[in-house]
């Protein structure tokens, strides 16, 4: 089967000639299912090396080279082969079978290698083109959610743009900047990385490399998800690989035309859980003006108010009129967003070389009023095979995304959901769409302080419109996505490729903050900041590859190469706080301007090695090594070598077993090293420039202390997995279990800042991963009529412990935001919570002070971890003729998440959770009683009987820096109903009269509905921050969306 | 090919920064940012001392410092800043500039700012670490906390040692680097010794005899800053970033706290001409009128409407206004510290007319007249009556809004009276002592931080330093 799937290859890529031919057979190959051409079937005349592929019509021509008889096999992978014996006809329609048992399976492994599955001895996930197509995301790696066991996805609600963080069996490295995976597309490695993230105080996400990449282009996705099956990619793959193959030209005849139009709206899933009784107000009350009419005060900037009844009130406005809840002034700030994906490609191919061309657009019109983004991606790659010996192959990527007003994230007046989480409950959203007064002064609801340079009214509650009509953002991202190789054949058991792949981008990025805007403190209360970053990752490798069979039952391939990796990235650009003429956004036109300056370089080189050994196509030894020199550590360390080896054993090949019981059965085992080089620029004590005073200049020495010493860190790995499948395949079970310590961290943790250092770079440190994928196959129901149910379960469960932070690190500090530190303590999982609780007795219950309101806890302590106990995904996919049905469920048990909109909606009254107790103690009757205890005198305890007014309560646990973090912290469970396609594929027949050769159409909903939440208000299942260690904080989130669409495939 | 490092350490070489640097930009560096930029002067001097020695109240509810509970983040922020910045670099100019004999004066200048720099954050703390600090390099990066009662020692000895060490024959200087007094050797000495008197009255409780040698040792040389043309002040400008700006205008932008109720009340009290230059209107208030906000309200008592912001008034436009100096050591101050040593028997002198002399001089920086000072002065409840509570009371007006020193000196002293802050907090609703040390110190440098508890008392806001020892 090997050998016919290499000569498949061979064929296809016009390797064996045309010989004088006698006789001319055509004919057509379909799918017995469902009468569909099935394009790049094999067909070969048996003992000769005579044959062909069909087109992508499922069409073939085949020269024979005499009129004798003979043979023809036809072979195509997934599908049973087919043996015919040639008569004296010219014409051959056949059609194949599904291979239930697609042993075969090929993936795609380290440097863009194709392996038979069943020789690996690690864990490949694969994910096929058209579930990912289908899916609609606008960034393709989303649609993997739910897909992958081992793959934890968080997705930053941030509109289209967005980016997704990547974490493969778990966060490995205490510094953050390697735990995402790493992108390979078509065998070179793409920059993913996320180069502004957003703080705690706002900052936009400009999404990373992977969220550009055309879902249309993509024929198929493998996800390694351990460093095991990844050692060949250095450091970068210690945090496993995402392997992206494109699809190329196909041979046929003709062009090949396709065209995919695809529609899909999207509404909020989720908005805030806020109350609608209470208004703005403080203590129950509103004051009374002179002439006699209830009165809201501008200062109160809470929903703390009386009871709403439409009682008449003079607001904001100066108006007189009901007191109403606004149950939904968030809600119509947001519009429908509309995404429109157009895609185009043509196809061709002949013997000696194929091509493809595609160009994709896609325009999305956010959520968010006044925001779009728009992609053109343009695509071409050619495959050539110039002589008998000598191929090329070639591609070119050129994406363009325009961004115009990117959402903005966390505490920052410019998030809209900063806006409305502050805003009371009886404003009208209506009466703020109207954002600028008649002096050009900014319309809010909230009081205003006076700045005394010029008048300009002050506030941090900013009108939501304001933020996205004056205080837009903009970006432009240029990027050329490409590689040339050549392979040169010696003899058929080895060859030489040489390639040379870069990523390059400029991404230009305008922040604008309009004149007089509220919160703004330069003095025209503007700001500007322009900048570009210039980035490139370039990677040139050769790669000498053998094969050989030797006898019957040995097979040994080895092969050998080098890598130069170089990686800068470069940013320039200028700030401003303050214009000279208002709304002017011209560094020129700058009050006080900045230069800003940013750079980071590294090289790799890389020698590596690797071999395989089979043995009767069932037991399978593989071993690599690699050796890494790396610029960014020290002479002396910076050499470092490390190993991989891998064990596949097919055992249903070795034994022969009863298929109706163990149709397959594969063990595996594998043990890799991985090591990491630092960042660049951490060796050497140095002076920073800062900006000048009085037209003097200064400097500072950097706060981090070097290390001239720095080692390589260390990640190891070992697997053991079993891929079993029963009952003629119609029940599968994938199950690998891993462990995975990174040793020797590089990383920097706090010293005393009285050393004169606040940080230090060094190496120690053990994180541990360990934990299961199990994905599990089954076809519950297929039928003679073709109704088909397959049942696809996806399980992870990843266990994370800090061996060591290194000696004397007790609480290594990963990030924070308010009430809240994210650390990484022993014996403890990564990315614990701490925070502040409640005070509490010797028998743990709440301690309240004489009013009834409860006591504070003055140390923090860990209140959650942000880690989830597991993950799974459970995906329905229902084919009956040519309809095609697809339900994903996915859920996560556990992970905590603290919630800060909570904590800040809990402090205004907005918050449902505050109405509990509010009648009762406006009437006197009763209020919050806290279930605690009251310290007496003498060092005992007694229940507490005192009601408090909620406001109070509230107002004690819920203060903006100062809170019970503890009261906050909710369970990330969830379940949501990820996906749901439905989609029809015409056939032959129906085709006939139409000018189409294939023609699909489908609806595709997303991300529909959480079917269980424990987070008030908001989605547990998105990031509020985004790529960073830094996770289950949600501030001020962003809604997420639910979306429906349409989506039209054509092939002409 | 492929193992080819040749150009690796360049590679790694930051193009950003360097690897040796003139003395000058730090020590430049050093004064600026010593003297608190805006984000600094807020959390650490702002939300800390300018409320516990009640010159403003906070009117934002979600901080919490002015109803005396701690926020530990912000004090850590200071500290870390404070010693890996401040600190640091001020011993880098001194480390840098010490192998040439000719730069003694840089030497010497740098010294001064770093006793400077260090009263004030043994001011706020205690027992800090100081002989060991910023020496992570070469040394420990665990520094031992010395002793408050040392540091004061030894910050006089530097202080006396540096002034001693100024030659005004030594050609290597740091010329315009100089942004606090550019390249007045002689101001820097006057500096020095106004700083040892300020220092060494400060031990007038915990060590009268020492205290009482040294103020007497400068008494007699007489060496202080003589008029406000020798104030120590950082400039500021109207244009520029904001590092180059008054951290006040910024600050006051952010329309989080008003002049506490205990200056207007007092400045009221005492008909105080300078209330419309410390304060501005409530606004809309026709006349002019003037209110402080209570300290130490909470969450809630902010939230009622009689507690609004438009109810109080802001600091007045001269102290934020955008180019006005951030104060370091002041003319009028060196006057009220000298009619204080004259006053306790510890130099000769009039202290009638040192302490007057205090008000006119800091009339005249505050751009009144001095018919208005002798107006004022003429008052019975402003003229000398030979008590040291009258001296800093009027010292206390003086300072503001400089509130490092009007803290310290409440805690040596006890003047003037404050007003009831309105929460109890940590500190039973009384001014704190201290502030307490950064968590990170419990966890990064635990057996000096347990050393320096259990010497000084536990790390609590109410724990007395030494020199406020009564």
């Amino acid at each position: 089967m090997k050998k016919k799937l290499l000569l498949f290859w061979a064929l296809a890529l016009g390797l064996i000639g045309p010989a004088l031919a006698q006789r001319n057979l055509t004919g057509r190959v379909t799918a017995a299912e469902d009468g569909a051409p099935l394009p790049g079937v094999s067909i070969l005349l048996k003992g000769t090396t005579t044959g062909t592929v069909t087109d992508v019509n499922g069409d073939f021509r085949l020269r024979l080279p005499t009129n004798e008889g003979g043979t023809l096999v036809f072979s195509y992978v997934g599908y049973v082969t087919q043996e015919l014996a040639l008569g004296a006809q010219t014409v051959i329609n056949l059609s194949l079978a599904t291979d239930t048992k697609t042993l075969r399976e090929v993936v795609v492994t380290s440097l863009g290698i194709e392996r038979e599955k069943e020789a690996l001895g690690y864990a490949v996930q694969s994910v096929k083109g058209e579930d990912l197509t289908l899916a609609r995301e606008v960034n393709i790696i989303n649609s993997l959610q739910g897909r992958v066991p081992g793959m934890q996805l968080s997705q930053a609600a941030t509109g289209a743009g967005g980016s997704t963080r990547i974490v493969l069996r778990g966060a490995n490295s205490l510094a953050g900047t390697d735990n995402n995976a790493l992108i390979v597309i078509d065998g070179v490695p793409m920059d993913n990385t996320n180069n502004r993230t957003p703080g705690r105080f706002g900052g936009i996400d400009y999404g990373t490399g992977a969220s550009l990449i055309n879902p249309d282009d993509v024929e198929r996705i493998d996800v390694l998800t351990g460093p095991n099956a990844a050692a060949l990619y250095g450091e970068r793959a210690a945090a496993g690989v995402i392997m992206i193959t494109t699809k190329k030209g196909t041979q046929k005849q003709g062009i090949g035309v396709q065209y995919n139009a695809n529609a899909t709206f999207e509404t909020p899933l989720i908005l805030p859980d806020f109350q609608n009784e209470y208004g703005q107000g403080v203590g129950g009350q509103l004051p009374t003006s002179t002439d006699g009419t209830l009165n809201i005060p501008r200062n109160i900037e809470s929903s703390w108010g009386p009871r709403m009844t439409g009682q008449s009130v003079r607001d904001w406005t100066g108006q007189v009129r009901p007191y109403e809840a606004q149950p939904d002034n968030i809600r119509d700030f947001f519009r429908t967003g509309q995404t429109y994906n157009n895609n185009l490609s043509l196809n061709a191919g002949g013997e000696k070389a194929t091509f493809r061309f595609s160009l994709g657009s896609m325009n999305n019109r956010g959520i968010m009023p006044n925001s779009s983004l728009d992609r053109l991606n343009f695509l071409a790659r050619g495959t050539a095979q110039i002589t008998k010996k000598l191929s090329v192959d070639a591609k070119a990527n050129y994406i363009r995304q325009s961004s115009f007003n990117r959402p903005n994230l966390t505490d920052n007046p410019d998030n809209p959901m900063y806006g409305f989480i502050y805003m009371p409950r009886s404003i009208r959203l209506d009466d703020l769409r109207t954002f600028e007064d008649a002096n050009g002064n900014p319309v809010t609801w909230a009081a205003t302080g006076v700045d005394p340079n010029n008048g300009f009214p002050t506030s941090r509650r900013q009108n939501p419109f304001w933020s996205i009509y004056k205080n837009t953002n903009e970006d432009l991202m240029n990027r050329i996505i490409a590689f040339a190789s050549i392979k040169y054949e010696f003899t058929d058991w080895l060859n030489l490729q040489l390639r040379a792949g870069t990523d390059y981008y400029n991404h230009r990025m305008e922040e604008r903050t309009a004149t007089r805007t509220l919160f703004e403190s330069s003095r025209d209360r503007a700001k500007y900041v322009i900048t570009n970053h210039n980035v490139v990752e370039t990677n040139a490798d050769v790669l000498l590859s053998f094969r050989k069979k030797f006898g019957d039952d040995l097979t040994v391939s080895a092969s050998g190469g080098g890598n130069i990796r170089l990686s800068k990235f470069e940013e320039v650009g200028a700030q401003t706080a303050g214009l000279n003429v208002p709304n002017l956004f011209t560094i020129a036109n700058g009050a006080a301007p900045v230069p800003l300056y940013g750079i980071s370089e590294r090289q790799t080189n890389s020698l590596y090695a690797s071999g395989q050994v089979g043995y009767k196509d069932y037991l399978y030894l593989d071993v690599s090594a690699r050796n890494d020199w790396a610029s960014t550590l020290p002479r002396g360390n910076w050499s470092y070598f490390y190993p991989a080896a891998s064990l596949s054993f097919v055992l249903t090949d070795a034994i022969k077993l009863d298929q109706k019981v163990l149709s397959y059965g594969k063990l595996r085992a594998s043990i890799a090293q991985v090591g990491g080089a630092a960042q660049p620029y951490q060796l050497a004590l140095n002076y920073g420039l800062g900006l000048p005073h009085a037209n003097q200049g200064t400097g500072a020495i950097r706060t981090q202390l070097p290390n001239v010493d720095l080692k390589p860190q260390i990640t190891q790995a070992i697997e053991l997995g079993a891929d079993l499948r029963f009952v003629n395949d119609r029940f599968g079970l994938d199950v690998t279990w891993y462990k995975k310590n990174t040793f020797n961290q590089i990383f920097t943790p706090p010293i005393s800042a009285t050393s004169g250092f606040t940080s230090t770079v060094i190496n120690a440190g053990n994180v541990q991963n360990q934990g299961w994928e199990v994905a599990l196959r089954l076809t519950p129901l297929q039928l003679e009529s073709g109704l088909k149910w397959d049942v696809q379960v996806n399980y992870t469960r990843n266990r994370s412990k800090i061996v060591s932070t290194g000696a004397g690190i007790n609480n290594f500090f990963i990030g924070n935001d308010r009430n809240v530190t994210v650390a990484a303590s022993p014996d403890r999982p990564f990315g614990d919570f701490r925070g502040r609780g409640f005070q509490r007795d010797p028998e743990g219950r709440i301690v309240v002070d004489a009013q009834g309101l409860p006591l504070i806890a003055t140390q923090d302590v860990v209140i959650g971890n942000y880690l989830p106990l597991w993950q799974g995904g459970l995906n329905n996919i229902i084919t009956w003729k040519g309809f095609r049905a697809n339900v994903l469920v996915d859920m996560r048990m556990g992970g905590d998440i603290l919630s800060l909109s909570n904590i800040f909606a809990s402090e205004n009254g907005n918050a449902a959770a505050t109405l509990a107790g509010r009648a009762e103690w406006y009437a006197g009757t009763g209020g919050i009683l806290v279930d605690g205890v009251v310290a007496n005198a003498d060092g005992s305890f007694t229940p507490n009987t005192r009601f408090v007014d909620p406001e109070a309560y509230w107002r004690r646990i819920s203060t903006q820096n100062g809170a019970v973090a503890e009261a906050f912290v909710y369970s990330g469970t969830f379940i949501k109903l990820r996906e749901l396609t439905f989609g029809y594929t015409f056939n032959k027949t129906q085709l006939k009269r139409l000018p189409f050769t294939a023609l699909g159409v489908s609806i595709v909903g997303r991300n529909l509905a959480l079917l269980l939440n424990n987070l008030p208000g908001f989605d547990p299942d998105v990031s509020s921050y985004n790529t960073g260690n830094v996770q289950g904080i949600e501030s001020t989130a962003f809604p997420s969306t639910r979306s429906f669409g349409l989506n039209l495939t054509a092939t002409f | 090919m492929i193992a080819c490092t040749s150009n690796f350490e360049e590679m790694n070489t930051d193009p950003r920064a360097t690897t040796s640097i003139s003395p000058d930009l730090l020590f430049t560096g050093a004064l600026r940012s010593g003297t608190l930029n805006w984000d600094l002067y807020q959390i650490g001097q702002n939300l800390h001392a300018d409320f516990y020695c009640q010159y403003f109240a906070n009117n934002a509810p979600g901080f919490q410092t002015d109803r005396l509970e701690t926020n530990p983040g912000w004090l850590a922020t200071f500290w870390n800043n404070y010693y890996s910045n401040f600190i640091i670099n001020t011993q880098e100019a001194i480390r840098l500039a010490s192998p040439d004999p000719r730069a003694v004066n840089k030497v010497a200048q740098a010294r001064i700012w770093r006793a400077w720099l260090f009263h004030r954050l043994t001011d706020y703390w205690g027992d800090v670490p100081y002989s060991q600090a910023g020496q992570g390099v070469n040394g420990s990066q665990t520094p031992e906390y010395d002793t408050q009662e040392s540091i004061y020692r030894d910050m006089i000895e530097e202080l006396r040692e540096a002034a001693a060490q100024l030659d005004p024959t030594q050609p290597a200087r740091y010329g315009a680097a100089d942004i606090l007094y550019n390249d007045n050797l002689e101001r820097w000495r006057r500096f020095a010794n106004s700083l040892r008197l300020r220092l060494a009255l400060r031990m007038s409780n915990a060590d009268p005899a020492a205290a009482q040698t040294e103020v007497r040792a400068l008494m007699t040389e007489n060496r202080f800053l003589a008029s406000n043309a020798d104030n120590a002040q950082m400039v500021t400008f109207t244009t520029g970033q904001f590092i180059n700006r008054n951290p006040l205008a910024i600050l006051f932008n952010f329309n989080e706290f008003r002049v506490s109720k205990t200056m207007v009340d007092l400045l009221t009290e005492l008909n105080d001409p300078r209330l419309p230059v410390y304060a501005a209107p409530v606004p809309n208030s026709n006349p002019p009128r003037y209110a402080g906000l209570p300290n130490g309200l909470n969450a809630v008592q902010l939230g009622q409407p009689a507690n609004a912001r438009e109810n109080f008034s802001q600091p007045g436009p001269p102290i934020r206004a955008e180019g006005a100096p951030i104060p370091v050591l002041m003319f009028d101050e060196v006057c009220f510290l000298q009619a204080e040593a004259v006053q306790r028997g510890w130099g000769t002198g009039d202290a009638r007319a040192l302490y007057e002399a205090g008000i006119r001089a800091n009339f005249q920086r505050r751009g009144l007249t001095d018919a208005q000072a002798t107006a004022y002065l003429a008052q019975p409840s402003v003229q000398y009556n030979g008590t040291i509570e009258r001296i800093i009371t009027q010292k206390w007006i003086a300072l503001y809004p400089n509130g490092f020193e009007g803290w310290a000196e409440l805690r040596r002293t006890g003047f003037p009276a404050l007003q009831p802050w309105a929460n109890p907090g940590e500190t039973n609703g009384l001014m704190p002592a201290r502030v307490r040390y950064p968590p990170s110190e419990q966890s990064l440098n635990q057996a000096n931080y347990e050393a320096a508890v259990a010497r000084q008392g536990p790390d609590l806001p109410t724990t007395r330093l030494w020199w406020a020892r009564r």
